[in-house]
């Protein structure tokens, strides 16, 4: 033993306290397994509690209250234009944040959890050293690399202090004009929180094309929608070059053969994330990663080397909170010797924009180039009487299932809550329904989820509310 | 790619046991060509090559089991992969272990196989592969009592789960050791994970003797016995073999039929002296000519087919499963015999058709066959009723189990000479002791007494017998 220092044993350890690392931590722990959570941070949580999931829908709720006052004008109800108070916004969001994550330590203390913080690198087979903590190392019998991912620096940018998205959660202040580069979930997430917060926004996405996993009828929806809050959206546009300017930027960016500039306070960068491997010590366990930097593991999240798990976003598939706790139980169970396996059908992918975007399993454009015959059934909510009510008729529900056996093969909503309402098409996944199953099944009147069902009725010949040979009828 | 698949070889059998290749991996073979010898329930087949090409997978070595639909070989034919009969699937995060293969010519069924979570789970506990069950619910979904049902039908073991399982566990573990192979690929292996506690913790232990694979009991095939045997080698020295072939299926067969079938043994004695003092007369001028030798063998089997067409339930079978009796109008008579690998039951077919000197010719041919292991699989099926001779062996009597479905089965004791009394004075007669193993099932003791009174009745009678009255 090292003078000082303090080796300890675990039979396992968690690498990362994120949505996967302390799920994993607590159900092992809950099946009698002896855990040590590992986590540079002081608290944990990890990116999703910290600096994505939970701050960014916090904001995105505010934002959405102060719209909500501006257009209740249109059903008779008059409210001074919104002010905002950067303080007590900050405050209630890390409120929820420091809330939850304590809450998180609770739960971890209560099960028996040791929540070590430090930097963890692999130094041997079964053995990692940690810095800045007074434990220096841990040998371990089993280790679960839960790292989560990195935002990518844009390259171009250099040294420049542009925000990432975790600068942009923390509300330092709200500049006259934004560039948002990057037009994925987080970018249109964050674009449209500044927007709300009374930015001026300019969306940059490189790709002519938004969200390209969703079906383009549901993201033109949104879009559209989105287009109205935001100062300008350019897409198939590049940013080809990034400099200070007094008080601010200027962006150099080709669409097309043309270039234009864009002057702005603040940039944000939101143009993806990497798998959080490097620096890790991999290579003392034999274990390398993927050239993007990704760990490969198999469906009980084993890598190739006995004793080294992996999970969350260090592994390939969507980056995902929800990807990572599911991942999360079985990688737990597996070790504890259950026959658990990650054979999920569907992963839902959500975008907190307004009108929200959700979708789950198989999309028309995916079955468009796999030559699969679908039934697709549409429900514009326009037709709901619920989405009247909340005077909120920008939305489509859409249910896909195959044309003999009926099963259901995916679903994708825009609209109002379309978070919510995407667990159904989900379970209907996992469960193997089929549109009858989804078609009988009394859905609560009035409400959105009501849009399932009319949509299944559409795909299965049966509308009720809809008129015959309406445009909205279903595609086969 | 071309993937042969054991086919269904006819009258329920359902697995394999790989007896040799003709040809080795690598090797390049004809179409029609022997390609594999298969022991089944009921013979040896040979398995030809159903393509022209290059063998690059075998499904086995010799010794391991194939279940019907299981991957017997791949070969390679050269030709442009076949466009998969579906397209791929969406682009998963992970494969999923209830994806068929590629390689496999999958069901006509696209993307994952429809089943709640639960079911899957269920499935992976008891090492079922979904994409092989068939599904009942709505849209195909597959059920909890689907995967009952399909694994009663086909007795499986956790041993092709641990095969198929992903994440490079070995591939072709005997079943015996696949136990402990949970285990040590399991988080507990102390010599896969080296410090803290060495030990696994009871609850490890628990944990994996509760895995289904760890428990035969619940793997549904008759060969395990619901206990697991104590451990022996503890005890003294001790070798162990693999339980193959002939004697695994005998095994097998002989659960079933016991646990299943009601029996009752019914015990008589034919008086042979006529019959033996006729045999005597032309044995020897019999083979003088090169005929077959002439045992009281062919007699019996002349006398049970006379008595089974005056009493035709004990040429039946019961179906349970379908509540009917199954009457044959056939009488296809099996006689055990013993071949190099084990006891056989060669079937005479017809054998109401046949003259005693007809049937002593295919007796000795067939019990030629079994031991020159020669016989064909149809020499081996079909039969209806069963004659096992142990009196040349040796002991008085003995109570055979039923040749399952057929509902009865005669053992022929010791034919010799034993002191009588006959008209009240003690004479020496020739005794043939017989004993009938019935299934009570359909058969009653009242029947089972009149059957044997008329097989003892023609053995006695001989001229009665040899002219038919
Ligand atoms: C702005 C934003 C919004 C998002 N919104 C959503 C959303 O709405 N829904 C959703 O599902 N997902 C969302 N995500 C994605 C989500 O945050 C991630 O998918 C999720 O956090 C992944 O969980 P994880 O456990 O794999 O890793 P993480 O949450 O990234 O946790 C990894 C942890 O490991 C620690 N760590 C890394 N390396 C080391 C080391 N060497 N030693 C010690 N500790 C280490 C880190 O400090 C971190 O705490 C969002 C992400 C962002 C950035």
């Amino acid at each position: 033993m090292v003078m000082g220092s303090l080796r300890q044993e675990a039979e396992i350890v968690v690498i990362g306290a994120g949505p996967g690392g302390y799920v994993a931590a607590i159900r092992a722990a809950d099946l009698g397994r002896e855990v040590v959570l590992v986590d540079e941070r002081p608290q944990p949580g990890g990116a999703c509690l910290l600096e994505g999931c939970i701050p960014s829908k916090a904001l995105i709720h505010a934002v959405e209250v102060a719209s909500l006052a501006r257009e209740a004008k249109r059903i008779g109800l008059d409210f001074a234009a919104p002010g905002v108070d950067l303080a007590r916004l900050r405050t209630f969001v890390s409120g929820v944040v420091s809330g939850l994550s304590s809450g998180v330590q609770t739960l971890l203390k209560k099960r028996g959890v040791e929540y070590v913080q430090g930097r963890a690198r692999f130094d041997g087979p079964h053995s990692l050293a940690i810095e800045g903590a007074a434990s220096a190392g841990i040998d371990f019998r089993h280790a679960i690399i839960a790292t989560g991912s990195r935002a990518r620096r844009l390259a171009l940018a250099g040294e420049l202090p542009v925000w990432g998205s975790a600068e942009a959660l923390a509300l330092p202040e709200v500049p006259h004009r934004l560039v948002v580069i990057g037009g994925g979930y987080i970018g249109l997430e964050l674009g449209l929180v500044y927007a709300g917060l009374g930015a001026e926004v300019t969306l940059v996405e490189f790709s002519p094309r938004f969200l390209p996993g969703a079906d383009p009828d549901l993201v033109e929806i949104m879009v559209r929608s989105a287009s109205k809050r935001l100062h300008r959206v350019l897409v198939d546009s590049r940013v080809a070059g990034v400099e200070r300017r007094a008080g601010g930027y200027a962006l150099r960016v080709e669409h097309g053969g043309a270039q234009e500039t864009l002057e702005a306070e603040q940039v944000l960068a939101a143009v993806g994330r990497d798998p959080a491997t490097a620096g890790l010590g991999l290579e003392s366990l034999g274990l390398a990663p993927d050239s993007r930097g990704f760990l490969h593991v198999d469906e009980m999240g084993r890598t190739r080397v006995p004793g080294i798990w992996a999970l969350g976003d260090v592994t390939p598939g969507p980056m995902l909170a929800h990807k990572a706790s599911r991942e999360a139980k079985v990688v737990a169970e597996a070790i504890s010797g259950h026959k658990s396996a990650f054979d999920n059908r569907a992963i839902p992918a959500v975008v907190y924009t307004d009108p929200e975007l959700a979708w789950a399993g198989l999309t028309e454009q995916e079955a468009r180039t796999q030559g699969r015959a679908v039934k697709v059934g549409a429900f514009p909510l326009r037709a709901l009487g619920r989405a009247r009510t909340l005077d909120r008729t920008d939305g489509l529900v859409k249910v896909l299932a195959d044309p003999s056996s009926g099963l259901v093969l995916g679903v994708g909503i825009v609209g109002p809550h379309a978070s919510e309402m995407i667990a159904e098409g989900v379970l209907a996944l996992e469960l193997g329904a089929t549109l009858e199953d989804l078609l009988v099944t009394i859905h609560p009147h009035p409400t959105l989820s009501e849009a399932i069902l009319e949509a299944a009725e559409v795909a299965a010949g049966q509308a009720v509310h809809v008129l015959p040979g309406a445009s909205q009828g279903a595609r086969a | 790619m071309y993937t042969l698949k054991l086919p269904d070889l006819g009258e329920g059998i359902h697995e394999g046991e790989i007896v040799q290749w003709h040809v080795g991996e690598g090797q390049q073979v004809e179409q029609d060509a022997p390609l594999v010898d298969v022991l089944t329930d009921k013979a040896t087949v040979t398995i030809p090559s159903p393509v022209k090409g290059r063998l690059v997978r075998l499904g086995g070595k010799p010794g391991d089991i194939v279940k019907v639909g299981q991957v017997l070989a791949e070969l390679d034919t050269g030709a442009a992969e076949q466009p998969a009969a579906q397209p791929a699937a969406p682009p998963a995060p992970r494969a999923s272990a209830t994806t068929p293969p590629a390689a496999a010519p999958a069901p006509a069924r696209t993307g994952p196989i429809p089943a709640a979570p639960a079911t899957r789970r269920l499935a992976r506990e008891l090492g079922l592969d979904l994409s092989q069950v068939q599904g009942t619910g709505p849209g195909g979904r597959v059920t909890p009592e689907d995967l009952e049902t399909f694994q009663s039908k086909e007795g499986r073991t956790g041993e092709e789960f641990l095969k198929g399982e992903a994440g490079g566990q070995e591939a072709g573990l005997a079943t015996g050791q696949a136990a402990q192979r949970v285990t040590a690929s399991g988080p507990a292996s102390p010599e896969s994970n080296r410090p803290a506690q060495s030990q696994p913790s009871p609850e490890q232990v628990l944990a994996a003797s509760s895995s289904p694979s760890m428990n035969p009991s619940s793997s549904g095939s008759f060969l395990f016995s619901p206990e697991l045997l104590p451990d022996y080698a503890q005890q003294g020295p001790v070798e162990k073999e693999p339980l193959r072939g002939v004697r695994r299926l005998t095994a097998r067969r002989m659960v079933t039929a016991a646990t299943l079938v009601p029996h009752v043994a019914h015990f008589d004695e034919a008086d042979v002296s006529s019959l033996e003092a006729l045999r005597q007369r032309h044995k020897a001028r019999l083979s003088a000519q090169g005929g077959p030798p002439l045992s009281l063998l062919p007699f019996v089997v002349q006398a049970v087919t006379r008595a089974l067409r005056a009493h035709p339930k004990l040429n039946a079978s019961v179906d349970l499963g379908r509540e009917e009796i199954v009457l044959k109008k056939f009488y296809h008579l099996g006689v055990a015999v013993a071949s190099p690998r084990g006891l056989v039951v060669p079937v005479i077919r017809d054998a109401e058709r046949r003259s005693p000197l007809e049937l002593a010719a295919e007796i000795d041919r067939l019990a030629r066959a079994a031991r020159e292991d020669k016989l064909e699989a149809q020499e081996l099926r079909g039969g209806t009723f069963t004659i096992t001779n142990i009196g040349p062996i040796g002991g008085l009597a003995a109570t055979p189990i039923v040749n399952y479905p057929e509902v009865a089965i005669l053992a022929l004791g010791r034919a010799q000479d034993r002191p009588v009394v006959r008209d009240g004075q003690v004479v020496v007669r020739r005794i043939l002791p017989l004993v009938l193993s019935f299934d009570h099932r359909l058969i009653d003791g009242a029947d089972a007494a009149r059957f044997v009174n008329a097989v003892v009745h023609m053995l006695e009678e001989p001229e009665q017998l040899l002219l038919g009255g």
